[in-house]
């Protein structure tokens, strides 16, 4: 009988295969429901993982003290988070780099346009698919079994204890595989469509996910029907303002446009809706999504002038331009008439000050609602660009309760079953996100999740 | 008036569907930047917004083709942006071969005939010599008998038909590939103006050049057959182009023996030209069969097919110089060896000759890229990108 079965093929699942064999754990099998070349969930767009540190490490800069970390956690969480398991996974997130470097992860120093993080994440060379393609040749010359296309339908479940998993196979067969322990590292629920609309309305239809299209949380649902207790809200998730021209699926990073803080954004109706120099972008962009799902359509545009050309990171797909503001409206399908009166009412709302992109500056407006609070700076130069904007998912909040051994939560803790990952990052991550946390909790719950796995796998 | 025009009118490439493609994954690159770390492509390419023909045969020749940016690529197949930084690259260094050849019309015939060109040229400086043999002697016999080498060796081919054949093809490929190397040089520095620092520039390109820095996917070797980096084609092309090196370093240590020694070949076991050229030959032979060997497990997303003859001819023929130059000294007393010897002056010669066409340069184009890299790197970037 398998020693230890993993469910999912992303980072969580990866160091939870890895660390049950470092526990001694013999029979292993990881079950991928992504074919191989799609292989490794969410993991694949990541870039950086946050890890605490007293002192300069590798490419970490200064230090990044523990209690400093668990502050910033709780201001993005509102405080939704399980402070013990928050800083479980904060003081392990130290020993996670050297783990990786030993499986073949290498790291970079942070990447151009992203020094503000340079004392707090600390950059995959190559990316999240260079760590996963580590991970799984790690995984190979361990001789740990992997299986691609390999879906799991139904977690076989008595009175909290895992008895085996069934597998849908590509021709609809079902295959059940007993195994000893299950650690679930199979992502969130933010490619199913359906869920999302549940959640958020029909404005869900217009949602690009940003992430892979395997995550459809059947095994979350399966647990929660079957007992489990669930963490986080069912009806929200980590939303950002991205580029609508978007692929429906796995935009990743390039879909991000970054120049709404450098002018103005307005929905269908060529009006503003927001301040769109409230804080820096990074800081901002998760409350765009939502503020893009609350327009009209789900639709907004970001409007610079030429001004802000070679000033924020290129976006993938060109944008719209004119050399004035009512031949962009007609470009864009709004009233010409509406669009040249929203710029020019700003403009005129302009308080003349020092631009400084680096800074929160002086440039704001004036007796205008919304106000637009930092570098405010007259349209006035053309060329126009515009990008269009809608709501993208990175992933969802909802997960399976578990404790410091990362156990399933029934009426009691699983003696068998653990999750990892996105699954269970609502014990951590409630609500809000800071850069590079998802990897933090993945890899510090994958590696407790197969250690434990592993162990309880060997008293059996 | 016209000529000087013409002279300091810089080439511009072409923007061909190659280039096309190129700029378009480029400008998807431009946007994610994971790559950074891996070599000099990414860092370049985040001086710039847009991609001009010119940016893009620089670009792609900076890139030594060693795939760790395909395997860690989130946009590679099946993604629908089908992101292959390697291949798209490849395409236009092809371009760049042929555009830039003096003259281009050569550079393209190559391309399409190249083994043509190749065997034709050895069989005709072949022709040429034991013409020249004929002429001197007024028959072929030599080329059949065994003797002493001391005797023969100029006696198949005298000094004077060796110089004769060997200076004109040597003079043209340099001449040649001088004049390429000047227009992809005005290419590249009609991007933008940048501040040379001379002295660093040179000691970082050469540095580059001389330890293959870049073939080695940002440090733990090309990942050529699959996402596992080996260290392998980096330790290949080392053989081969040190190897090289040697070779050409016993030639022109010959030629100061003959000229400012009085001291004529054929030399020793034990002299320094014998064991230079020996050990280079045999450098030659170990990376050029590895290196062919090991060619057709290149993952699909390295190769080129249209460049695929290209680049074998190219091995292939430094293969047969080397070998024939190996074989040629071990039966230099045998009645093989005149009939081998003129082989390999062949196999020299059709080297030279069409070295200025061959996958030679792209040791020209991607030394001067690199040092134009050095360069823009010493420089500040014009762009005031944040994400902020």
């Amino acid at each position: 009988m398998i020693d230890v079965l993993v469910i999912g093929g992303g980072n969580a699942a990866l160091c939870a295969a890895l660390s049950a064999a470092e526990h001694g754990a013999k029979k292993i099998l990881l079950l991928e429901s992504a074919p191989k070349k799609e292989r490794g969930g969410n993991s694949i767009h990541t870039r950086n993982i946050r890890v605490m540190h007293d002192a300069p490490m590798g490419e970490l800069t200064d230090a990044y003290p523990e209690d400093e970390f668990f502050e910033d956690l709780l201001r993005v969480t509102a405080g939704k988070t399980n402070e013990a398991l928050a800083r479980q996974v904060i003081r392990q997130s130290s020993t996670c780099p050297p783990w990786m470097q030993r499986h073949g992860v290498r790291f970079q120093a942070c990447l151009g346009g992203t020094l503000h993080l340079s004392r707090t994440n600390n950059f995959f060379l190559g990316g999240g698919k260079a760590l996963v393609n580590a991970y799984y040749r790690c995984l190979q010359s361990l001789g740990i079994d992997v299986r691609y296309d390999s879906p799991v339908c139904e977690i076989e479940i008595e009175r909290g204890r895992v008895n085996a998993v069934w597998v849908q196979s590509s021709q609809g067969r079902k295959e059940r595989i007993a195994a000893k322990t299950v650690v679930i590292a199979s992502g969130g629920f933010e490619s199913n469509r359906e869920w999302l609309r549940e959640a958020w309305g029909p404005a869900a239809d217009q949602f690009l996910i940003r992430g892979c299209r395997f995550n459809m949380g059947v095994l979350l649902k399966d647990l929660i029907a079957k007992g489990a207790q669930s963490i986080g809200d069912p009806t929200q998730g980590h939303c950002v303002a991205i580029d609508a021209r978007a692929p429906a699926y796995d935009g990743g990073i390039v879909t991000r446009i970054d120049c709404v803080s450098l002018g103005i954004v307005v929905n269908k109706h060529a009006q503003r809706f927001y301040d769109e120099g409230e804080d820096f972008w990074p800081k901002r962009y998760a409350i765009w999504g939502r503020l893009v799902a609350q327009q009209p359509d789900q639709i907004a545009y970001s409007i610079i002038d030429a001004k802000a050309q070679g000033r924020f990171m290129p976006p993938v797909f060109p944008g719209q331009t004119a050399q004035d503001i009512g031949t962009l409206a007609t470009q864009l399908g709004l009233d010409p008439q509406a669009l040249i009166a929203t710029v020019e009412a700003y403009n005129q709302s302009v308080v003349p000050g020092q631009f400084d992109h680096a800074v929160l500056d002086n440039c704001h407006t004036e007796n205008i609602t919304p106000a637009k609070t930092h570098w405010a700076q007259r349209l006035d130069t053309p060329p126009y660009t515009a990008y269009p904007l809608r709501p993208g998912i990175t992933f969802t909040y909802l997960g399976v309760r578990v404790n410091e051994r990362a156990q399933a939560l029934f009426d009691d803790f699983s003696p068998n079953l653990f999750a990892a990952g996105e699954i269970m990052a609502g014990n951590v991550l409630g609500q809000g996100y800071v850069a590079g946390v998802g990897m933090t909790i993945g890899t510090v719950f994958g590696r407790i999740a197969g250690a434990q796995a592993a162990q309880t796998a060997l008293l059996a | 008036m016209t000529a000087t025009m013409t002279q300091t009118i810089a080439f511009t490439p072409l923007a061909t569907p190659a280039t096309d493609e190129a700029a378009r994954v480029m400008g998807i690159c431009n946007s994610c930047r994971y790559c950074e770390g891996f070599c000099a492509v990414f860092p370049a390419m985040e001086r710039r917004l847009a991609f001009t023909p010119s940016s893009i045969h620089f670009l792609a020749n900076l890139c030594h083709n060693c795939g760790a940016c395909y395997h860690s690529c989130q946009y590679a197949p099946p993604h629908e942006f089908a992101l292959e930084v390697p291949k798209a690259l490849g395409r236009v260094r092809q371009e760049t071969y042929a555009q830039f050849a003096t003259p281009p019309a050569l550079g393209r015939l190559y391309q399409h005939q190249g083994l043509a060109l190749v065997l034709a040229s050895i069989a005709g400086f072949m022709i040429i010599m034991m013409a020249a043999l004929v002429v001197n002697q007024g028959s072929l016999d030599k080329l059949l008998s065994a003797a002493s080498t001391k005797d023969l060796f100029y006696e198949i081919t005298p000094h004077n038909v060796l110089v004769g054949l060997f200076l004109p093809v040597f003079a043209w490929s340099v001449l040649t590939m001088a004049r390429s190397g000047q227009k992809y040089w005005r290419s590249l520095s009609n991007m933008a103006a940048e501040q040379p620092h001379f002295s660093a520039e040179a000691r970082q390109t050469f540095a580059d050049v001389a330890t293959l820095r870049y073939l080695d996917g940002g440090g733990d070797g090309c990942t050529s057959e699959s996402d596992q980096p080996t260290k392998r084609r980096r330790i290949f092309h080392q053989l081969i182009f040190w190897g090289f090196m040697l070779c050409f370093a016993a030639t022109s240590l010959a030629t100061v023996y003959h000229y400012l020694l009085d001291w004529p070949a054929p030399y020793p076991m034990l002299s320094m030209p014998k064991l230079l050229g020996t050990v280079g030959g045999v450098m030659m032979v170990i990376g050029c069969t590895a290196a062919l060997v090991q060619r057709p497990k290149r993952h699909s997303a390295l190769k080129v097919p249209e460049q695929h003859t290209m680049d074998v001819g190219f091995v292939v023929v430094l293969l047969l110089i080397a070998a024939s130059g190996l074989v040629s000294m071990v039966l230099r007393t045998t009645a093989a060896m005149p009939l081998l010897h003129l082989f390999h002056l062949a196999t020299v010669l059709s080297f030279f000759l069409l070295m200025p066409y061959s996958k030679f340069t792209h040791g020209l184009y991607r030394g001067l890229a690199l040092w134009w890299h050095n360069r823009e790197q010493r420089n500040p970037s014009r762009l005031k990108l944040s994400d902020g």
